[in-house]
């Protein structure tokens, strides 16, 4: 009973909660290696960015390239979102490493993102707001570009009881703009999930 | 008296914890429905942030808790109602991440009454279709801002959530037209035909929409794909309606003839879609039911014990009324809307009543709820009964065991706030208008129907091929 009446009451009180506080990257351990969502994030960007790259650099298309005895000028359009997740800045963020790469190489001249920009947003424009692969194509003559990149992404998700899988399928390609034939290709793909 | 002294001590605190009270989620936004009925959206919006703990609408909870995912869809309502697309995206993708979805039909009650009533560990579970108003809502944002890639992220979105709910629900169809319709609209302007006539489809399964129709014959020669309802379609269907010229001479009964984008990509009109909405739909408020009422309505929910003992506590008096939550009915001033292009009327058709799907998607899972309310309820009346027993053998006196009887009752009772959890400004009735019109500048007027001043007077700028989509909320 007395217990009873010391414990019982204290069950009523109230516990203080712990509160959520910022954080920097440096100061927890392992806090780029946790997965907070089911979307992209740094780490699957640079495991899809490893496997994309390597495969490019080794391919025949690049090794043409650095033959060349001037660097071939080359646009890298938007890789089209076409699954059920908002990965739209973490797209960009991929083709903006895989340009990086590719500059600070030497291998290819790639086009200023300003100009590709403005045509990109005409055609957006005059297609009422979307940015049809297509176009590419034409954007890229209209810049003067010999090759361009592009991707698609797209998903399977399924959810069950609560958890989810969402899938990831990246195809990323080399197009030769003159005669419009794909100089390379890769598939790279990446699962992420939540489960209880 | 020494041994009854900490049962009292102990009941006595609860009844001081629980005298705190709590007005429950409907308290909690009452202030921001009465801003919204007075049309200060201004206003509404600080009381959302002021229920987040918030101090400006574009900050978020540091850690998002349970009726936060709630406020934020409350937050991105009114945002997307005073145009702040972008803003209400990105609430209601924060939300979107957070929300735990409404399973009563494969809980059994007895789970369920862990978690019915409101309280900090209870965890707001969204029914179906307030799933699938986040996705519609965030889609009609995309497009507003014309984004179409994002749009059409939401409507596979929408197409998830939809396959996941047939699939729970032994393969009946989820089904909200609304959402379907912006989903196909989304994809026919992007030029994906195939996947546009999917969704108009579906949509179509749901609501009747006359102009549809004729929109699903006018695309239909973009792509191969046919199934039996396009071809009888196709056989059947009357010319667009609803065209504009440049001299407005043109009334909504006089066919489009301008050919379509994907067969002729240099057309001179684009396509302008009006989402208006009325009101608010219904909201759930606190009730107290008979128990002789709420036996009838649940006890087929009930198990036979169960049942047996509901009615045993009910006619010895112990157990004679259950906390439960009923839905208050949809309010708006205004009857509908009036839409004018260039100051010629415009067709408007049912988008979607969404008071109905809030009182069918109620109505569903209402027994079952109310089963698990009882169960709750005869707890509390056996734990009541229990306290008295306990009391009076210890005090001797039956008096003292009444009265801790009533308290832990009474405290009980009052600490089970029944849960009035619900997304509260979502729209009453929804409408759509769409035309084609010539590229260039037009005015919209969208008038509220009942009104003596009430309406919206704008103007949009189509391009050539392009799109225009105007979400136009009353909220009152």
């Amino acid at each position: 009973m007395k217990l009873f009446s010391i414990v019982f009451p204290g069950l009523l009180l109230l516990a203080a909660g712990c509160g959520a506080n910022y954080v920097r990257g440096d100061e927890v351990a392992d806090l780029d290696e946790m997965a907070m969502s089911t979307g992209l994030d740094k780490k699957d960007l640079e495991k899809l960015y490893d496997a994309n790259i390597e495969s490019l650099m080794a391919s025949a298309v690049v090794a043409s390239w650095k033959a060349l005895p001037e660097p071939p000028i080359v646009s890298i359009f938007p890789i089209a979102n076409e699954t059920s997740e908002h990965i739209r800045d973490s797209l960009d963020a991929l083709n903006s490493k895989m340009e990086t790469q590719m500059v600070n190489g030497g291998v290819v001249t790639m086009i200023d993102h300003s100009m590709q920009d403005q045509l990109i947003a005409e055609v957006r424009k005059q297609q009422g707001g979307d940015f049809d692969q297509s176009k590419s194509a034409d954007i890229g003559r209209q810049l003067g570009a010999k090759f361009f990149i592009t991707g698609k992404v797209h998903s399977s998700a399924e959810t069950v009881d609560g958890e989810k899988r969402v899938q990831y399928f990246l195809f990323m390609k080399v197009v030769d703009i003159e005669s419009g034939a794909i100089r390379w290709q890769n598939e790279a793909n990446l699962t992420k999930g939540l489960i209880r | 008296m020494n041994a009854a002294r900490p049962i009292l001590f102990s009941v006595l605190l609860l009844a001081a914890a629980s005298a705190i009270g709590c007005a429950g989620y409907a308290g909690q936004v009452q202030d921001m429905r009465t801003a919204l009925f007075q049309a200060d959206r201004e206003k509404a919006l600080k009381e959302v942030n002021g229920a987040l703990d918030l101090g400006d609408g574009d900050q978020y909870p540091l850690k998002v808790k349970s009726e936060d995912t709630l406020l934020l869809l409350e937050r991105a309502s009114v945002k997307h109602a005073m145009n702040d697309f972008r803003g209400s995206s990105l609430d209601y993708r924060i939300a979107d991440r957070h929300l735990e979805l409404l399973d009563v039909k494969r809980d059994p009650v007895g789970k369920i009454a862990e978690w019915i009533f409101s309280g900090d560990a209870g965890i707001y579970r969204a029914p179906s279709h307030e799933k699938l108003m986040l996705s519609t809502g965030n889609m009609l944002n995309y497009l507003a801002m014309g984004n179409l890639e994002s749009a059409r992220v939401e409507a596979r979105r929408l197409d998830l959530a939809q396959q996941i709910f047939a699939d729970e629900d032994e393969g009946t169809p989820a089904l909200l037209g609304v959402g379907d319709y912006l989903s196909g609209f989304a994809f026919e302007m992007s030029g994906r035909y195939e996947q546009a006539l999917q969704q108009y489809l579906d949509a179509l399964k749901d609501t009747d929409y006359p102009h549809l129709k004729a929109v699903i014959r006018d695309i239909a020669p973009c792509t191969s794909y046919r199934t039996p309802e396009i071809d009888a379609l196709l056989a059947d269907v009357a010319p667009v309606t609803g065209a504009a010229t440049t001299d407005g001479a043109t009334t909504a009964d006089d066919a489009v003839t301008e050919p379509l984008r994907c067969i002729h990509p240099d057309r001179e009109t684009g396509t302008l879609l009006v989402v208006s909405s009325v009101g608010l739909a219904p909201h759930k408020q606190a009730v107290r039911l008979p128990i002789g009422a709420a036996i009838v309505i649940a006890g087929a929910f009930l198990a036979p014990d169960e049942l047996a003992r509901a009615n045993d506590f009910a006619v010895r008096g112990l157990l004679k009324w259950v906390n439960f939550t009923e839905l208050a009915p949809a309010a708006s001033i205004y009857g509908g809307v009036d839409v004018a292009v260039d100051g010629v009327a415009a067709p408007v058709e049912l988008g979607q009543d969404m008071a109905a799907v809030v009182q069918r998607s109620w109505d569903d899972v209402k027994g079952k709820m109310l089963a698990a309310a009882i169960v709750r309820m005869i707890a509390r009346a056996a734990a009541g009964a229990g306290t008295n027993a306990a009391v009076e053998a210890a005090t001797g006196e039956s008096i003292f065991g009444l009265l801790a009887q009533v308290v832990v009752e009474g405290t009980m009772t009052v600490a089970d706030t029944p849960d009035t959890r619900c997304w509260n400004t979502l729209p009453k009735t929804i409408y759509i208008t769409r035309m084609e019109v010539p590229a260039g500048t037009h005015r919209v007027n969208v008038r509220w129907k009942g009104a003596r001043d009430g309406g919206i007077d704008t103007e949009v700028n189509v391009n050539a091929g392009g799109f225009v989509v105007l979400p136009i909320h009353s909220m009152r």
